[in-house]
């Protein structure tokens, strides 16, 4: 390997996540130097990631997940130059969204933190287990949703 | 036939908390995995509930040795949402501080990979140069391993002429004794046994597994976030990116050590080019950044870590992630564990060296946990889990 090839401008990436995504990019702006955040709806997750994949990334940093009060968020941070933030909005109700193992195996231990924090089903994991909770850990309690408190918070 | 063959969580070749769960067969390893759900912290749930300020004490306390990463991560984070600018002469210095905290994690980790090997000798002598690092240290921030030298805005003291001299000169003496340690790589045998075509990661899987630091500038991949994504001075600092191609553990001790003599120059081009200037920004104790978010990565010892923020407006933010390089170094450890070179197969007396190779931090990588755990008969569950799972 002879050296990192990926798009170094923002405003390529930009550029080519809306030819691939066109009205399925919800949001999409550069947010300061080598740092690209684009929102789309959580059909259009896989597609996003995906295309940055075959557009040179083959680096993925992370999966975060947040409970934004009313819904979730997925969040994949791919990219070594530009780091790009694919942001998937997923319902409440229905916390499920296409899991990205295959295009990134590194997804593999962060889509299962975010399981197990925020209880996201990832579809298509191929091993969805227990990793950073300890066995102990009631099932079905995600300890980084809102409404979970802290034994210190309890009162 | 294959055998189960559970190591930790208490073991003495890692003193941390970690189960490597492998199948042997015979001395050869055919599978492995790993569990690091003993040291639960919780801190990404408990810093939702503290301002600003607070959270980067909790943040440094992530972990102890890369606290120095943690703390620059986090405050270029907050620095980032608030829009503050921090003066040229804080960069510098946080500079100068964040290559010294390498400086004595790679050190602490040759000594530990000797130990592991059972070449002690290395091991205290590896160990008393680090002190050499630990003393500067000190005397810049006033703490040894836990700094508490960056603060939201800056730094928290300053460095005068003759401080900074002391450091160049220190470091200087260093540099021969560094030099002689990429000496004993090269030439000793039974370093060169113990390392060589073990613990071997391609540079297809490093990519594919998207390892960092290191494990991955040891496999030929050349990603270093101080050279991809600068966040300090690092687009004016003269600097290599060490890459080596051995793709096992010898690899990855000499890309360390390597890194220990780029960071003494780096340092010098530092101290010798100080911009005069405050040291710090002016802050409000309670920041209460607009709504937004920011992805901070920089270079931790032991690879890339990220950190992303959440704001509402508040005081506190609403959603702290922290990606650690151990947990981004997991998946390749397991890989490396399973995986022999060519006629070379992974055998049980390779695992420690192994598991060493990749600086392993398992507090950090565990740190999103909530509750110590109190297992009482691990080895049973573990068959179980075995048995389940396969």
């Amino acid at each position: 390997m002879s050296g990192i090839e990926e798009p170094v401008s923002e405003e390529e990436v930009l550029q080519r996540l809306k030819e691939a995504l066109g009205e399925a990019l919800l949001d999409a702006r550069i947010a300061g130097k080598r740092r690209v955040f684009v929102t789309v709806d959580r059909e259009h997750y896989r597609t996003a990631v995906v295309a940055l994949k075959e557009m040179g990334f083959d680096f993925l940093s992370a999966v975060t997940g947040v409970d934004a009060g009313d819904r979730f968020e997925v969040i994949a941070h791919v990219g070594r130059r530009v780091s790009v933030a694919v942001k998937a909005l997923v319902p409440k109700d229905d916390a499920r969204i296409a899991s990205i193992v295959d295009v990134y195996p590194a997804a593999f231990f962060y889509e299962r933190e975010a399981w197990e924090m925020l209880g996201i089903h990832f579809e298509g994991h191929p091993k969805l287990e227990r990793t950073f909770l300890p066995e102990s850990w009631p099932p079905g309690v995600y300890p980084l949703r809102k409404e979970y408190r802290q034994g210190s918070e309890r009162g | 036939m294959s055998i189960y063959l559970p190591i930790g969580p208490q073991h003495p070749v890692h003193p941390e908390a970690v189960q490597l769960k492998l199948k042997v067969e015979g001395e050869e390893v055919v599978d492995a995995d790993v569990d690091v759900s003993f040291v639960h912290r919780g801190i990404e749930k408990v810093l939702e509930t503290k301002t600003y300020v607070q959270g980067l004490f909790l943040a440094e306390r992530i972990c102890g040795i890369c606290n120095v990463a943690h703390t620059t991560c986090y405050a270029i984070n907050v620095e980032r949402l608030a829009g503050v600018e921090v003066p040229r002469r804080a960069l510098h210095l946080r500079l100068v501080v964040e290559e010294l905290a390498r400086m004595h994690s790679h050190m602490l980790w040759l000594s530990l990979l000797a130990h592991v090997i059972g070449f002690d000798s290395l091991f205290m002598l590896a160990q008393r140069d680090r002190e050499l690092v630990l003393d500067l240290m000190e005397e810049i921030t006033g703490g040894r391993v836990i700094t508490s030298y960056n603060v939201i805005g800056g730094v928290r003291r300053n460095v005068d002429a003759a401080l900074a001299q002391k450091i160049i000169s220190t470091l200087d003496g260093l540099r021969k004794r560094v030099l002689e340690y990429k000496r004993l790589l090269g030439e000793d045998a039974i370093l060169r046994a113990r390392t060589e075509d073990v613990g071997y990661l391609s540079s297809s899987k490093a990519v594919e597994l998207s390892a960092v630091g290191p494990v991955a500038r040891a496999s030929g991949v050349p990603y270093d976030v101080r050279e991809c994504d600068p966040y300090l001075i690092h687009d004016e600092v003269p600097f290599n990116v060490v890459v080596y191609n051995t793709c096992d553990v010898w690899g990855r001790a000499m890309v360390r050590i390597d890194e220990v003599l780029e960071s003494i120059e780096m340092i010098r081009y530092a101290l010798e080019r100080l911009p005069e200037g405050d040291v710090r920004a002016k802050v409000p104790l309670l920041i209460k950044p607009p709504p937004g978010e920011s992805v901070a990565r920089v270079e931790a010892p032991r690879g890339e870590l990220i950190h992303y923020v959440r704001s509402d407006g508040s005081e506190k933010p609403v959603r702290y992630k922290v990606r650690t390089p151990t947990l981004a170094n997991l998946a390749a450890l397991v890989e490396m564990l399973k995986t022999g070179r060519k006629d070379r197969p992974v055998y049980v007396a390779d695992v420690p060296v192994i598991f060493a190779s990749i600086d392993p931090c398992i507090c950090c990588a565990a740190r999103v946990l909530l509750i110590d755990e109190k297992r009482g008969s691990v080895k049973e569950v573990g068959m179980d889990e075995v048995v389940r799972g396969e």
